[in-house]
Parts: structure tokens; sequence; C-alpha cells
């Protein structure tokens, strides 16, 4: 198996990254399935938090891979508009949630054919 | 072999271009008539224009038979004319000329004059559709001596294929002149497809001639088989006489191409007597007549010629014994003449044909038109068994009369002008070298038994016996004791059902006038006059002036590849019954014909509940009674090609149509259009409105964009 | 080269997730569970099989595992869970974990962050939310969740696309070759940049040479201009101006010295990312405008009388179902 595998994770240089990478993907991939499944507004846009989490994670392991600090400063910028967003997102679902009374997101789907 | 007599050759006279004015005039009377039509004229303008153009032809064509002097040709304006080498087969000239010898003025005589005789009878014929439809008649007319001129007088085959559509296309015209009716407008598409049939063998003789002589023009291919660089028969060569005979069996209504003909008289009787009768059905003679040279290269031609018309008189004859409708007995008797004409070309006497062509032009036409003044007398009736003894009434004599003129010339009669023709033909077939010639001959002898017959049951009913009528079913309002304008009439064609329930005592004949009478007595007259030529040469021993024309025109009989027949045949081959071949005919074809005249005096005059009778022991003996039964019904002809011909055709399009509607129509059209819906039925999720929807297809773009950076993009890098 | 185990490593994963999503018997549950944690676990394994790991870091890749471990079970509670307030919360332990994973990759700064941030703030403006438009336990009948929250849109279908996506990232890691990875570590250029960074900030370099040599007055450019001269040693050597003597001298400067991850966070931030920070500043106060216009009342008029104030006849059902027309 190690031949096998012997080019992929090398790029890491250590385990330690290989391994937040990996874990990086696998956020934004849970994240993925959790806002495709769930019917629950907020819960949706949890999930988006929790693909932004993956991305962030990302790019702490390549920045601590490339031992430049870039990185670090983009995710802070990452956690500034996931703040802005989960702001407005969250107001705007409390206005979806009084016009319907409900919180699910097939009450939402006027726009396709019926 | 002996070499062929040589044709005359024609000089080009330019001088005589004035000619052309009787191709022009027709047409220009073609022109005011539609004029006439489109401003509604409400008088019979259109029959004075088209009476005074047709006259002025016939002045002019007589005018040039006094002028001739030989064989000429006349161009007049440039045609059709390419050139695209120097060979002999690299260019293709047909303009517009006339090519004017003895054959032509021949028969431009007796088209114009009956064209202009016809004209006048059918301007009192028509005049219950002035207003209507009287202008389109005559303007079909026009049309009709405009094309029939153009194919006599042409110059080279492509105007003769121009003339032979055009009266195609005005026969059409014609016959469903009263569009209203469907079965006029049946027979008009069947005299048409049926003569497109014809054309195709016309055609492809044209091509075929073009392609070995590398010309279609009369003086050019006259001149090359007066070198006789033709004479040798190879497979292409032999084919031109059957395509054109195929051309010429179309036309003139024979066998197998007859069956539009009697369909035919669905049309108005003027139409029948002048197209059906005179004129165009004579085109296929006279186009035989006109390449006769090379027809005589190939017996086998000639003889097949030869039977078709045999046979087609014979069938034509049995099947007029039996028919009730006057006109209809005169179609059958038309096509019989017209196999007489086609059995004298394939024996050889190009004479005898156009002469009887001639006579029978004259007694035809009057015949028909006398039925056509019984027609327009009693309101459409023409049924031989409801009509008795119209001779009896006050203003029918000269009908009667004349019709019975007509009657003894078709039936050859002794000396009477068809009585010459005829024997002319029988004579060259019954004194000829080969067997099966004589024996069409006697077959002809029995037909024209046949013929006395039944043009004699048709007088003998009609004008004879006891007076009795019955109206026919489209009668118009008539006022009592007047026989002035019809005001506000129905045409012909329309019936007017009220009527048809009156009582015969109320209802009165309307007897025609000076213009019918008129025509009918100038054509009694004519009929005799054409028998001149033939009494000259019997009695007076004078030239035979038809002989003349004929013998000095390429119709010409060259004693080809057959052996001379002068007037020692008659003493060498002791023919007819063991007399001398004159008498011998004589004696036998006036007991033809007079036997039959008796026998319908007995049946249709005498006592004519025997011809009933006669019918009905003929039905109940199993073994005969077949005869009777094919007879009344035509043969059967008609059925036979409706199941040979129209059938598969009618099948295979509902199979086409079938395809079509549900294979091109269906898969290919419809199924192309179903594409883009079910295309658009896959990308329907894409914006459904499902906010996930969405989601899931940008995450597969995500997918595809990252496949393709890490998998595609990036090892151009390594 | 097609990593097909990594694939059926994924794909075990990924049915054990949607098993999980499913809302089938308890019966599922357990085996899906097992599943799962079986299908991540056998990922870690493959993926810390391909480095080779020397003694010394097996602790710390230990506790990286534990904390990936962690933060991937919460996430797959997250979105499996059937009432959304837990959900916030496991969306807490993902961030904690989260914050360990960072700085065990020597990111401390920005791991306290994330959680002063997310877990503060973010988080805790979800639960208000979810507090709010939660729907009274009578409404829901006998099931302790409502039916939207208990019963997932198509799992399989996102499962599906979750496998596909995980499956072309790591695919794409597996096609880079072995070379070109080498080529991208250089530890040398991070010194570097560290001892850039602390060139340009003056005050601190002047406290780092003080501590190293309190006799330090100034520091002063070096004779090629630059303040900071890194050594392949991993020290720097700067000029300094010591009190006794006039012309500058060199002194080196320990590793041990360089400014730490705030520190340089800090100072990237304003030196080399201004613009960017900014426009953040800017896109937080956007944030807040259209937060307080969103949080404007809302005067709740009934459908039939905005209706009539807009001039138009009376809604047929008004707005109780699902498909009730759009207000205007």
């Amino acid at each position: 198996m190690n031949q096998e595998l012997s080019s992929g994770f090398t790029i890491a240089a250590n385990a330690p990254i290989a391994v937040a990478l990996a874990i990086s993907a696998l956020l934004f991939v849970i994240g993925l399935v959790g806002f495709l499944c769930r019917r629950n507004m907020i819960i949706m846009f949890l999930c988006t938090e929790l693909m932004f989490q993956g991305a962030a994670l990302a790019m702490i392991a390549f920045a601590r891979l490339r031992m430049d600090v870039s990185g670090q400063v983009f995710v802070i910028f990452i956690l500034t508009v996931a703040a802005a967003e989960a702001a407005l997102a969250l107001a705007l679902v409390v206005l979806l949630y009084r016009k319907r009374e409900t919180l699910s997101a097939d009450a939402w789907s006027d726009l396709g054919e019926s | 072999m002996t070499q062929l007599t040589s044709i005359p050759q024609a000089i080009i006279a330019p001088e005589l271009s004035w000619v052309g004015l009787a191709l022009l005039l027709p047409l220009l009377a073609a022109v005011a008539c539609a004029l006439c039509c489109a401003l509604r004229v409400k008088g019979k303008a259109a029959a004075i224009i088209t009476i005074l153009a047709l006259a002025a032809s016939f002045g002019i064509i007589v005018k040039a038979y006094f002028a001739y002097t030989g064989p000429v040709q006349v161009p007049i304006f440039q045609w059709l004319s390419f050139q695209w080498g120097t060979g002999q087969f690299q260019s293709f000239t047909a303009n517009c000329g006339m090519y004017i010898d003895t054959l032509t003025l021949y028969w431009m005589l007796f088209v114009t004059g009956l064209g202009t005789l016809i004209s006048i009878y059918a301007s009192e014929y028509m005049e219950g559709d002035c207003g209507a439809g009287y202008s389109r008649f005559f303007f079909g007319i026009c049309i009709f001596l405009f094309s029939m001129s153009a194919l006599v007088l042409g110059d080279n085959l492509i105007m003769l294929y121009l003339g032979w559509e055009g009266v195609g296309l005005a026969s059409y015209l014609l016959i469903g002149y009263d569009y209203a009716r469907p079965a006029a407008v049946a027979a008009g598409k069947k005299a048409f497809i049926m003569n497109r049939i014809g054309d195709l063998g016309l055609a492809l003789g044209i091509f075929m001639l073009w392609a070995n002589y590398g010309t279609v023009q009369y003086s050019e291919l006259f001149a090359a088989m007066n070198k006789g660089g033709q004479t040798s028969v190879n497979w292409d060569l032999s084919v031109i006489p059957f395509l054109l005979m195929l051309g010429a069996f179309g036309k003139s209504a024979q066998i197998p191409l007859f069956t539009w003909l009697p369909d035919a008289m669905e049309g108005p009787t003027p139409v029948s007597a002048l197209i059906h009768a005179a004129t165009m059905v004579t085109a296929g003679v006279y186009l035989i007549a006109r390449m006769y040279p090379f027809f005589e290269l190939h017996p086998e031609a000639l003889a097949t010629v030869a039977w078709v018309g045999g046979l087609t008189a014979l069938l034509a004859a049995t099947i007029g014994m039996a028919q009730y409708d006057i006109k209809r007995v005169f179609a059958y008797s038309t096509i019989s003449q017209l196999g007489y004409m086609f059995l004298g070309l394939g024996v050889g006497t190009t004479f005898g044909a156009c002469y009887h062509t001639l006579t029978h032009a004259f007694f035809k036409a009057l015949l028909f038109l006398t039925a056509g003044a019984i027609m327009h007398g009693f309101a459409g009736q023409l049924d031989l068994r409801k009509l008795s003894g119209l001779r009896h009434l006050p203003g029918w004599r000269i009908v009667s009369w004349t019709m019975l003129v007509g009657c003894l010339w078709l039936s050859a009669f002794p000396y009477t002008a068809a009585f010459f023709s005829k024997d002319a033909i029988l004579l060259k077939a019954l004194t000829s070298v080969r067997a099966d010639f004589r024996f069409l001959g006697w077959l002809g002898l029995f037909t024209a038994a046949l013929t006395a017959y039944y043009t004699f049951r048709v007088w003998f009913r009609v004008c004879a016996g006891p007076l009795h009528f019955e109206p026919g079913a489209e009668g118009h309002d008539e006022p009592h004791d007047t026989h002035d304008t019809h005001d506000k009439h129905d045409t012909h064609g329309k019936p007017a059902p009220a009527l048809a329930a009156k009582s015969t005592h109320a209802f009165h004949p309307h007897a025609p006038r000076w213009a019918i009478n008129g025509v009918l007595l100038i054509l009694a007259v004519g009929a005799l006059v054409v028998g001149i030529p033939g009494y000259n040469e019997t009695f007076a021993h004078k030239d035979n002036w038809a002989q003349q024309m004929i013998a000095g025109s390429s119709a010409m009989e060259g004693a080809g590849l057959a052996e001379d027949h002068g007037s020692q045949a008659s003493q060498e081959h002791p023919t007819v019954l063991g007399m001398d071949a004159h008498t011998g005919l004589t004696v036998v074809g006036c007991t033809a014909s007079i036997g039959g005249i008796l026998v319908a005096w007995y049946l249709h005059l005498r006592s004519r509940k025997s011809a009933d009778q006669l019918r009905a022991a003929l039905l109940r003996r199993w073994w005969i009674r077949w005869v009777p039964i094919c007879m009344e019904n035509k043969w059967y002809v008609d059925e036979i090609y409706h199941a040979c011909f129209r059938l598969p055709m009618w099948l295979g399009a509902q199979i086409l149509s079938f395809g079509d509607r549900h294979f091109l129509d269906g898969v290919m059209v419809d199924g192309l259009a179903k594409l883009p819906v079910a295309v658009g039925k896959v990308f329907k999720p894409l914006y459904g409105g499902a906010l996930q929807g969405y989601a899931a297809t940008m995450a597969g773009g995500i997918a595809l964009v990252v496949a393709w950076l890490s998998w595609v993009w990036l090892r151009g890098f390594n | 080269m097609v990593p097909t185990i990594f694939y059926a490593a994924c794909a075990i994963a990924a049915a054990g997730l949607a098993l999980l999503l499913m809302q089938s018997g308890s019966k599922f549950r357990m085996g899906a569970t097992i599943l799962g944690l079986a299908g991540i676990a056998w990922i870690l394994v493959i993926v810390v099989q391909t480095i080779p790991t020397p003694a010394s870091e097996i602790g710390p890749l230990g506790l990286m595992i534990l904390c990936a471990f962690v933060s991937v079970a919460s996430a797959v509670r997250v979105i499996t869970h059937h009432r959304p307030v837990f959900c916030a919360l496991y969306f807490v332990l993902v961030v904690v974990s989260g914050a360990a994973i960072y700085v065990l990759l020597s990111a401390e700064f920005v791991a306290f962050s994330l959680v002063i941030v997310y877990a503060g703030a973010i988080l805790i403006t979800y639960l208000f939310v979810l507090m709010l438009a939660q729907q009274s336990p009578a409404d829901i009948g006998s099931a302790d969740a409502v039916d939207y929250d208990r019963i997932a849109r198509e799992p399989a279908g996102a499962v599906i696309a979750g496998f596909v996506v995980i499956a072309v990232l790591g695919g794409s890691v597996f096609s880079v070759s072995e070379q070109k990875a080498e080529s991208i570590l250089d530890q040398n250029r991070a010194i570097r940049q560290g001892w850039g960074d602390l060139s340009m900030m003056p005050k601190l370099l002047l406290e780092q040479a003080r501590r190293t040599d309190s006799t330090v007055t100034a520091v002063v450019a070096r004779t090629d201009g630059q303040m900071i001269a890194a050594q392949t040693d991993h020290s720097a050597i700067i000029s300094v101006q010591r009190g006794c003597q006039k012309t500058p001298t060199d002194l080196t400067l320990a590793p041990s010295l360089l400014p730490d991850n705030t520190s340089r966070v800090g100072m990237a931030l304003v030196t080399r990312f201004p613009v960017s920070l900014e426009l953040a500043g800017i896109i937080l106060l956007m944030a807040m405008f259209g937060a307080v216009v969103l949080a404007r009342k809302q005067t709740d008029i009934a459908d039939d009388d905005r209706r009539a104030l807009a001039g138009l006849g009376k809604v047929m059902d008004g707005n109780q179902s699902s498909q009730g027309k759009a207000n205007r």
C-alpha cells in the first residue's frame, strides 16, 4: 500500500499537516452533504459554516507547510466574512420564518414548476 | 433492298412568312378571349373574335395553297439554338419556323376549315353560358387551334411537341369546361394523364432521333434519309418508330390508351366534334405520316401499327354496338375509324389513311354536331331508347337528314366519300404480300359491316319510327313557343331537378336555329365535296387530288423494304374472292355496308322488340352470353386498368402516406422536436426553484473544475 | 495513478453517512455509526501511512489524530441530529477541536480568534435565532422534532454528491508527483520572512536586542541597507549602537527571539494586506447596515388588508398553504 500511495500526501512533509488536509476535505464534504439534505434553513446555513471551517483548516495547514503567515491572515478574513454573512443570513431567515411560520426550505419553491 | 424514293428537298423561303399569321391569329384571338373573360363580357364577343380569326387563318392557308410551288421551310424567329462544339452532335437547333409541304397544307385546310365551322356552331350552342363560361370556352378553342397549327406547321419536332402538349392542355381545359361536375373533371384528368403516357413515348422518340441524327429539324432529317446513310438497322434506330407510335396511340386513342376518349364526351359537343373527332385525334396519324420514312425502315414497326389499328377498330366497333348514349356510340366509332387509319398506315398506304382522315373529319364532325343539336334541344337527352322519330318533328328536318348523310358516309355506303377512302385502305391490306395483313383486311371488312349496323341502329332509333321523346335531366325553362334569347339559363351542366319530374307533354323541344342548321348543311355539302377526288379516280380516271397531295410530301409511300405494289398487283395476285382486286373489294364492301344497314333496319325500325328478344336470347345461352355482357361493359378495359395500375399505385400511395405520416413526420420531425423538450427536462432541476438543487449543481461544477485543474492543467507543469 | 483504496475508504465512509442520515429505525444507527467511523479511521490511516514519521513526532501526531476524530465526528453529528439546538452545540465542539488543530499547526492567534469569533459570537447568534424560531412542542405532536428536521431530503443524492467532491479532491492530491512535492518546502524562507517581519517592527526589534544585550541603545541599518541579515543557522545579525561606542557593531539574535505568531500575523495584516484589512472593515460596516435595515419593525398586515391597500381582491386561501401566493 505504501508504494501505491507514496506520491500522495508526501507533499505534506509531515504527518500532522497531511491529517489536517484530510480533515479539511472531510469537513468541507460533510458540510456539503448537510447542506444538500437538511431542510431546516438555519441548519443549512450552519452547514455552510462547516464548509467554511474546512476551507479555513486547509489554509492553516498550507500556511504551516510553507511557513508563510499569509494563510493565517486569510483565515482571519474568512472569519470576518463568515461573521457578516451569518448575521445577515440569520436576519433574513427570521424574516422568512415570519412569513410562512416554518423554517422548512420547501416552503420557498415558488420559482420552480409546481 | 431497294433505295428509298427521294423525299423532296425543302428550300428556305422567308418571303412566305405571312403564312405565319395562321399561327399568330388564333393566339391573338386567345388573348382577346382571355380579356373578354377577365372583363366579364356578357355577349358573344368572344365567339365573333374566334370565328373571324379562324376564318382569316383558313383564308391564309387557302392563299398559301394557291401560292404553293414546292416544299419550303419558312423561318419565323430564333427560339432554341445552342452550339457547344463543332461536331454533328454538338448543336441543337429548334427555331420557330414552318415547314410547308403538301401534307401540311392538306392538314391545315381541314383543321382551320372545320375550326371555323364548328366555332360558328358553338356560338349558338353555348349561348346558354353567355356571361358565365362563354369566353372561357372560346379561349380554349383558340388555344387549341394555335397548338394544332403549331403541331402541323412546325418545321421541327420540338414545335410538334409544343403543339402536341398544347392540344392536350386545350383538351383538358375544354373537357373539364363544366368544372362543377365531378364527372367532367375526372374525364379531363383521365384524358390528360393517358395522353401523357403517350407523350413519354413521343419525347423519348425525339431524343433518340436527335441522338442518332444530330438534328430535330424535318429538312435535315429528310436529307439524312435521302442520303440513305441510315438504312442500317441497329438497336438504337429500331426503337424510334415504336416510341413514336406510342405517342400516336396515346393521342389518337388506340389500344392500349383509348379509354379516355369515350369519357371525353363529358365535354360540350362542339369540343367533341372539333377535338375528339376531327383534329386532335388525327395528330397521331399526322405524326406517323410525317415521320413515315423512319417507319418504313422497320417493317415490324409498321406491322405493329397495322395490328393495333385493326384490333382497335374491331374492339371499338363491338363496344359501340352495345352503347345507348348517342355520343358514346360516336366516340367508339371515332376510335374504330382511327383504327382504320392506322391500319392503312401500317399496311403501307399513307394516301388511304390520310384520305380517310379527311373524309372522317367531315362526316364525324357532322354526326357529332347533329347529336349536339339533339342534346341542345331535348335538354340533354341522348339515350337512344328515349328518342324516336325525330324527323317528323317540325324544325328538326335538317338535323335528321344531315344525320342520315353522316351515317351513310360512316357506313361507307357505296360511292360515298368514305367508301372510296376505306376502299383504298382495305385494298392495300387485302392485296398485301403478308398474310397477316390480308387477315387484317378481312377483319376490316367485318368491322365495316358492324360499323354500318351500329350507325344505322342510332339513326333508325332516333330519327325514324314513331314520334316519341323524353327530355333529359338538364332542363332549363322554355318559354312556350318562343325561341328567343334565353335569359339567365342554367348552363348545360347543371340539372334542374324540378323539370325532370315534368311530364313529356309539357316539354317542348328547342329546335336549332340558323347557326346550327347552317353549319350542318355546310358540313353535309363538304362531305359530298371530299368525295370528289375519289370519284375522279374511280370513274373519271383523273388524278386523285388527295393522292397527289400526299405523294408529294414526306408521307410518300417510298418503296422501302417492301416490294412495289403497282397496278400490276391486282393482275398478278388474284386476291379478293377470285375477282380482280378493285371489283372484288367493291362487291364485298357494298355487301358489308348494305347488309349492316338492313340488319339495323330490321332490328331497330321494323320490329324494335326483336332487338330486345335477341338480346334476351343471347343472355340465356351460357356459351354466348359473355358476348353481349362484355360488349355492354366495354370489355372491362377500364376495370382492368384500374386493377393493374390504379390499385397498385393507390396501395403504394397509402404505404408512402403512412410512412410519411408516421416516420417522416412522426419520428423525424416530431421526434426531433421532442429532443429539445427532453433535453430541457434533463436540465429542469437546475432551475426548479429548489435551493438545494442549485447547490448540488454547484457541487458538481466544483468537482469538475477541480478535476480539470488537477488532472489536466497541473500536468502541464511537470 | 488512481488511488482506489482511498476511494474505497471514502465510499465506506459515505455509505455510513448516508445510512445515518436516513430516517430508519435505530437498528441501523449502530451499524451505520460503526461503518462511518471505520471509514474515517481508514482514511486517516491511509493518510498517515504515506508519510514516514520519526519517533519524536508521534506525540503531536497522536494529538492531532484525536482532535481530528473529534472534529469529524462532531461534524457528522451536526448534520444528522434531529434537534437544531443540538446541531449548533455540536458545531461548537467542531470549532473547539478545530482550534486545537490550529494550535498544533502553530497558528495560535487564529485558533483563539476562531474560538472567540465563531463559538463566542456566531454560534451564539445561531442559538438565539434557533430559540426564536423554534416551534413549541404542542405544535409538533408526538414526535420530538418537526418533520423537516427529522427527515432528510434525498440523503442518497447528497451523499453521492459529497463523495464525488471528496473523490476529486483526494484524487487531485494523489495526482501530484513527488518531485514537485519536495520543491515547495522551503524552511529557510519562513525564517527569513520572520526576521523580515521583525525588521519592520522597530520597537520590538530594539526590545529583542536589549534582551540579548542590555547595553544596546539603538538599532541602525546595516551597511548593505537592510536591517536584519538572516543566517543559515536561523539566527540573525543586526547592527546596533551600543552605549559606549560610536560606531555600530553587529549583534546576533538567537532564533528564539523570532516574533511570535500573533505579532507576525498583526505585522502581516498591516504591512502586506492593508487594503484587505480596510475592506474587511467595510464588509463589517455593510453587514451592520444590512442588519439594521433588516431588523426594522415589519408591520404585519394581514394579506387581505394589504391586498386591499394595493387595490386587489382577496386571496382565496389565506397564507397558510406552503404554496401560498407571494406577498407584495
